[in-house]
């Protein structure tokens, strides 16, 4: 009997010892915000009490300290309890993954690439910022058109003169916040790209330059254009043609 | 004779003619230079990798092994880097690259400093009379290091075994970087290790993430890290730095890429599949959770295979001789049948961590059955030209 009552209390602490309390992100696509609405990145944690909100197109996966994995891609406000019933159910099954292999290894039906042998060279997607833009470095909004039959794309940046150490996001949107993938700092130049492939040849795809600059260059750049703004204004174009105009063809955006 | 003991004495002299058979064809296909792409491309395949390549197995995602892709960063990003994830208090740090030479006096007394910290695991290359190892200067204040050679030496060759330590020729025994590693996150496990055999399979468990799947190591780029205050993820893990291709995981770079069971092509052309860094991954893995395959020895598979083709034969035999044309007619069915539970068999092994090269077995077993009407025609000429008994034909 005491036996018996000591291995019930055993249950229950264990299962109350091996009850997740935290799990870690291993994966964000979109824009998913925790607590205080914080941005959620890759590697940080979701604890109890905590909830988080996937933005539309988002998707996170999350992995537990036992290795098991949560991926939810649904919009919407989730608790950390809500979180826990996506656990994703590793199957097994031995038997059923040999069969299947086999029907297929029978059937020839192995899926096959289509394989071109050429290179894609000119097209682009990038909309806005316009090529050598600048902008103000804390707000710069990426935006490029979409391609039907793609539900990502890959955004690429890199530092000229650095061309090797470039930077790939992944999105499901036609928009990324830079501030939300880097910290781009003042007063600095980048180079950004958009793919529908996630390893393109960047050496074929076009880059267009971005300069970001501090909020004091940035307040002095939009006084320049001052009176150009009032006299647009007084041909009765809107704020936001007008600002269209001066960031397309003065290149000072934002 | 009875019809049983000739039974016997046929499978018998049947296995010994298969054998003779089998050793000609391995003999003409590794030995003649235009076979020799034969060899070359059959010699290196398993059935088994079916059960990594997929994914038949564990394919859990890891919490305690998170990589970092240096990619072209310079001495003094990497040190800035290895500043950072210090601060996250991580277990273990170790470096899968080799810093041989000194280049700026800044940015390598930089990349010193970093190294001091008492996690820092580094790597060196051991060949059979030197190595390459890190410049004195960069010695960590661990004092610890490993080799990070691979098996097999052929860069064309699947990686499917780990050597966790080697004794060299001045009978030192020198540490590979994976165990090193492992060692420093559970020093507990020292024994164990030490016991390992010279080449010890790998229990792959996944890759990095992709564009495809959200893979089962986690990763991080150098300007991930140093944009990011905390990363909470690093408390008390292991963190390999190494290269994961530019950008990570890019599938035209094989810059320390390699092929692993995990390929999704088992036989033929390929690109590698594997960054270094994560077949260390793997190892780290293998080590901590303990989860080491049994693997078969040669003289225990070639019982096996032996057994399994007597068996076949004896079996095949009476078939034969019993209704030669059904067996005629259905022996490429039955072949295949064989073929599909043998691997069937060696697949479910693998998952109760028994390693079996059913190679061996396989091409002995469906061999055996193939060479029954041969025997069945050496048996007539003996009985022709001697007085000869045989099952086939009494």
């Amino acid at each position: 009997m005491e036996k018996l009552l000591a291995g019930l209390i055993l249950l229950l602490f264990s299962g109350t010892g091996f009850a997740q309390t935290r799990l870690y992100i291993m994966q964000v696509s979109g824009t998913v915000t925790g607590n205080h609405e914080i941005t959620l990145k890759k590697g940080d944690v979701i604890e109890r009490g905590d909830r988080i909100k996937l933005m539309a197109g988002a998707g996170i996966t999350c992995i537990d300290n036992n290795g098991n994995t949560y991926t939810i891609n649904k919009t919407g406000t989730l608790s950390y309890e809500d979180l826990l019933k996506t656990k994703k159910k590793y199957q097994h099954a031995l038997t059923l993954d040999y069969l299947k292999y086999l029907w297929i290894s029978f059937m020839n039906q192995a899926e096959g690439k289509t394989m071109i042998a050429g290179v894609f060279r000119g097209d682009h997607l990038m909309l806005s910022p316009a090529d050598s833009a600048q902008l103000l470095f804390s707000d710069v909004v990426l935006r490029w058109q979409s391609d039907p039959g793609y539900k990502e794309y890959h955004v690429f940046i890199r530092i000229p003169g650095n061309e090797e150490d470039i930077k790939r996001f992944v999105v499901s949107d036609t928009a990324l916040h830079l501030s939300t993938k880097l910290s781009p700092e003042p007063n600095a130049t980048y180079e950004w790209a958009v793919s529908t492939q996630a390893y393109p040849n960047l050496k074929n795809i076009p880059f267009f330059t971005l300069y970001t600059l501090d909020e004091a260059a940035f307040k002095a750049r939009k006084k320049e254009y001052n009176v150009l703004r009032k006299n647009l204004k007084k041909l009765g174009l809107t704020e936001a043609e007008t600002e269209a105009i001066v960031c397309g063809k003065y290149k000072l955006c934002g | 004779m009875s019809d049983k003991g000739l039974l016997f004495r046929d499978t018998i002299l049947c296995t010994l003619f298969t054998l003779i058979i089998a050793g000609l064809f391995y003999f003409v296909v590794v030995n003649i230079s235009f076979l020799n792409v034969f060899s070359r491309a059959l010699g290196d395949f398993e059935f088994t990798d079916i059960y990594y390549s997929r994914q038949m197995g564990r394919a859990e995602s890891s919490r305690e092994i998170i990589l970092v892709n240096v990619g072209h960063s310079d001495r003094a990003e990497i040190a800035e880097a290895i500043e950072a994830v210090s601060r996250q208090n991580p277990k273990v740090i170790g470096l899968d690259m080799i810093f041989k030479d000194l280049k700026s006096p800044q940015s390598d007394s930089l990349l010193r400093n970093a190294l001091q910290k008492p996690s820092v695991v580094m790597a060196y290359g051991l060949y059979t009379d030197s190595l390459t190892a890190n410049h004195p200067f960069f010695t960590p204040a661990s004092g610890r290091s490993g080799f990070v050679n691979i098996l097999p030496k052929e860069d064309y060759l699947v990686i499917r075994d780990f050597e966790a330590w080697k004794l060299t020729a001045q009978k030192d025994t020198q540490m590979s970087f994976s165990a090193q590693t492992a060692l420093l996150y559970n020093p507990g496990l020292r024994k164990k290790v030490l016991k390992l055999h010279a080449s010890t399979p790998i229990d792959y468990t996944g890759n990095i993430a992709s564009t495809d799947s959200p893979g089962n190591f986690m990763h991080f780029d150098i300007a991930e890290i140093l944009s990011r205050e905390t990363i909470p993820v690093m408390e008390g893990a292991i963190v390999i730095f190494g290269y994961l291709g530019s950008p990570a995981h890019n599938p035209y770079d094989i810059e320390d890429k390699h092929f692993t069971p995990m390929n999704p092509v088992i036989a033929g052309k390929s690109l590698p599949d594997m960054y270094g860094a994560v077949i260390h991954a793997n190892i780290i893995k293998t080590i901590i959770t303990d989860s080491y395959l049994l693997k078969v020895s040669k003289f225990w598979t070639f019982f096996w295979a032996l057994s399994a083709c007597m068996i076949s034969l004896f079996w095949g035999l009476q078939f034969n001789k019993k209704k030669p044309v059904l067996f005629e007619a259905t022996l490429k069915i039955i072949q295949f049948l064989l073929s599909v539970a043998i691997l069937y068999i060696a697949l479910l092994l693998l998952k109760a961590g028994i390693l079996l090269a059913i190679s061996p077995v396989l091409a002995l077993t469906l061999l055996g059955l193939e060479m029954i009407n041969f025997f069945k025609s050496l048996m007539h000429y003996l009985k022709e030209k001697y007085v000869w008994k045989s099952y086939l034909l009494d």
